[in-house]
């Protein structure tokens, strides 16, 4: 040892490691750590030690996250991956997901799938007109691995800074005037330059930030809290949870306080930024990019950056017309009678059709148990709504929620299989449903939920939908298995989502695709079930309510399994319509 | 930095992307030790996957996996250090050093299994509120500001104990090494 450590010196040790671990380790801790693992072996050890517990305690688990067979390509990009597979004398890509599937140690390979190593390039998202002005995500898959094509043919492009270990930051919900069809309601963007030469183009970021661009604009996108405009006009809507979102221009900076603005960007780089709500602070950029000075601009406040007379002054607002970002997508799901015909040929054992135009209760069309009660916000009822043919949730500072009020014996003795659609808002970690057993207090133990899962602490893609099954159920668990899909949830757009326990393990179907498996033998048992929509649980910290916005619909709860067949003619009735 | 080259497309056997997983928290541990950094090391853990999918078809199955990986992870973690500007980088060269040779003298790999096992055993021996902890830290990756909510602690007092339990299974490990027997 070349010196032992003091007292002190051990107990600083321990708390600087408590943060590097923790990751709040700051950059002079960082230089305080340097300096004591310098001066001592006993420290680099005792560093070591914990670092290398750290990491097996950390390999322990099997994340359980899941391969998304929709990142693994479609039957096209399967027959020529196979192709390629067979020449170089590896698995066809149907083989690896089989084998993948059917591996006790599928969970884990699922782990690397959500850290990025997509096996195919990318997902993209088809949209589909449906009937009227509705529209639905369709997930199909795209090998055309190359962003650097010609572009001047095109209203849209775009180049990603770097490859598929990147995370998406970005996702395109609504397009208008762009004739291309590469660039479509769905397709997740990862940090790179977005150009649009005409239309308009609305994009949600990973933190919740929205976009709306209008060609012509060059935009530079950093990460999910940073985009760089180049030129042209935006319009911007960051919420709450996106709070700091920042916009740069080549001239000025926006940090968002909590609001609605936009900003054009004009041919010699000055920047006009003007605040419809909330306000922003905006920097003017000296020529080493940092702040030279700022201002804040409150709502109907319209400001001029320019670098080169190095001045922000005021200039009147509504003198531009900008995009407007569109926040809510009220289009309702086309249902024909010969969906709810087919649904109800396949005996769900809760069929929930949110049509009855009573406004407490939430018909089961299969019976007259398991009924749904509406809980509505009382300082915000309108935040809960069945209306229009489906049930519309916002997110609120109360609880609201639709509960079912008997509960389904014995449902986690056999196989079960949960259906619905849904149109969420936006991408934030949201619970749309989940099963609780009658004893639970709150609704706070589980033995399923169905998730939007963005930021969480798992791995996963943003956008992913999480299927968590957990028996026996429990708050605190020690068991319990997650699967997830890819990042395929889009804002704003129906999509068929129906997740099935059985004695072959988990599976979650996307519409009408399975786009995940985990083989899970275990986890069978007794109880009886109640369920809720809308939020997580009933507790009283709204930490652990994850309400889900949006809208849901035909929700069906099967005590079986659906075939493959059963749910894509399922979706299949709803997507044709278009 | 900006990379426009095309996509690769990876053909993965399963062997290879379940070993490939499975050496995730390995590697990051060995890239964080090394660097002191948790996003820099992050960072290397990324390209060094890219690079182990890139020559995925020239490992041999049957061979040593992880070593090939730690290869491959030192070569990045040494281009990593190349292309940092010297002020940001947290471990100078010698500290990174002479913890890289203490690293394999205390940790060395063929020890890995018996490490796992041990440490298996020695969490059962916790007591039910640590197992809990660990768990809900560790297999839920629930933060310690929400742990520390849900236990009606401070996350600093979280972070103590999770730090306490980790003291408790080094020692554990270290007895069981010891005695070499990890069964």
């Amino acid at each position: 040892m070349t010196k032992f450590l003091e007292r002190k010196t051990r107990l600083r040790l321990e708390s600087l490691l408590i943060k590097l671990i923790d990751e709040s380790l700051s950059r002079s801790e960082s230089d305080e750590l340097v300096s004591i693992l310098s001066e001592s072996e006993e420290a680099r050890a005792y560093y070591l030690s914990h670092i290398e517990v750290h990491s097996q305690i950390a390999g322990n688990w099997d994340a359980g996250c899941s391969v998304s067979k929709s990142v693994l390509g479609n039957e096209r990009a399967m027959a020529e991956e196979s192709e390629k597979a067979r020449r170089s004398g590896g698995f066809r890509f149907k083989e690896l997901l089989r084998h993948v599937l059917r591996t006790p140690w599928a969970s884990a390979a699922l782990i690397l799938v959500c850290v990025g190593l997509s096996l195919i390039a990318f997902i993209s998202v088809k949209r589909l007109n449906l009937q009227g002005n509705s529209t639905l995500a369709v997930a199909e898959n795209n090998t055309d691995t190359s962003e650097t094509q010609d572009v001047a043919a095109k209203s849209i492009s775009f180049v990603a800074f770097r490859s598929d270990l990147v995370r998406d930051a970005a996702v395109v919900v609504r397009v208008s005037g762009v004739t291309d069809d590469e660039y479509i309601v769905g397709r997740r963007l990862q940090p790179g330059t977005f150009k649009i030469s005409h239309g308009e183009v609305q994009l949600e970021f990973m933190n919740g930030a929205m976009i709306a661009v209008e060609g012509p604009a060059e935009l530079q996108i950093e990460s999910k809290d940073t985009v760089n405009v180049l030129s042209g006009k935006i319009g911007a809507y960051v919420p709450e949870r996106a709070h700091g979102f920042t916009i740069n221009a080549p001239s000025a900076a926006v940090i968002d306080l909590g609001t609605e603005f936009a900003m054009n960007v004009d041919e010699t780089g000055a920047s006009e930024v003007e605040v419809i709500s909330g306000e922003v602070e905006l920097s003017l950029l000296g020529d080493d990019g940092n702040t030279l000075f700022s201002r804040r601009v409150r709502e109907t406040g319209s400001i001029r950056a320019d670098r080169q007379s190095k001045s922000l002054s005021e200039t009147a607002s509504g003198k531009i017309i900008f995009p407007r970002v569109q926040l809510h997508n009220d289009t309702p799901l086309i249902v024909g009678e010969d969906y709810a015909d087919l649904i109800r040929q396949h005996e769900p054992t809760l069929y929930w059709r949110f049509e009855n135009a009573d406004d407490s209760i939430v018909k089961n069309e299969m019976g007259e148990l398991f009924s749904g009660t509406i809980h509505r916000s009382d300082d915000d009822p309108d935040s809960l709504m069945v209306d229009n043919g489906h049930l519309t949730l916002r997110r609120t500072n109360s609880q609201r929620y639709v509960i079912m009020e008997e509960a389904i014996k014995g449902l986690n003795r056999k196989a079960y299989t949960i259906e619905f659609w849904m149109k969420p808002d936006d991408l934030t970690h949201s619970t749309c449903l989940g099963f609780f057993p009658v004893f639970a207090e709150q609704a706070a133990k589980k033995l399923n939920v169905i998730e939007i899962a963005t930021d969480t602490n798992w791995v996963h893609s943003p956008g992913a939908i999480r299927f968590l099954d957990r028996y026996p159920p429990a708050q605190s668990p020690t068991t319990g298995t997650n699967i997830f899909s890819a990042g395929l949830c889009t804002p704003g757009q129906w999509q068929h989502v129906v997740v099935q326990k059985n004695d072959q393990g988990l599976d979650m179907y996307f519409n009408g695709q399975l786009v995940s498996h985990v083989d899970r033998q275990k986890g069978f048992g007794s109880g009886d079930f109640r369920m809720i929509v809308g939020q997580l649980s009933l507790r009283e910290d709204e930490r652990f309510w994850r309400q889900f916005a949006g809208s849901i619909d035909e929700l069906a709860v099967y005590q079986r399994t659906l075939t493959s067949a059963e749910i894509e003619s399922h979706y299949k009735l709803i997507a044709e319509q278009r | 930095m900006m990379d426009n080259s095309p996509k690769q497309n990876y053909v993965l056997s399963p062997g290879f992307v379940v070993q490939l997983t499975e050496a995730q928290p390995r590697l990051l541990g060995f890239l964080l030790k090394r660097l002191g950094n948790n996003e820099q090391a992050r960072d290397v853990l990324q390209e060094v996957n890219m690079v182990l999918c890139g020559k995925a078809i020239e490992f041999e199955a049957g061979t040593d996996f992880m070593a090939w990986a730690f290869t491959i992870a030192r070569f990045q973690l040494m281009a990593f250090r190349k292309k940092q500007v010297r002020d940001r980088l947290v471990f100078p060269e010698d500290l990174a050093t002479k913890i890289d040779t203490l690293d394999f003298a205390v940790f060395p790999a063929e020890s890995h299994d018996d490490r796992k096992k041990a440490l298996q055993e020695c969490m059962s021996k916790l007591i039910p509120e640590h197992q809990d902890l660990v768990v809900r830290r560790y297999a839920e990756s629930i933060s310690v500001k929400a742990l520390a909510t849900d236990l009606g602690r401070t996350p600093n007092a979280i972070s103590c104990l999770v730090h306490r339990i980790r003291d408790q299974l080094i020692q554990c490990l270290n007895t069981k090494m010891s005695q070499g027997s990890a069964s």
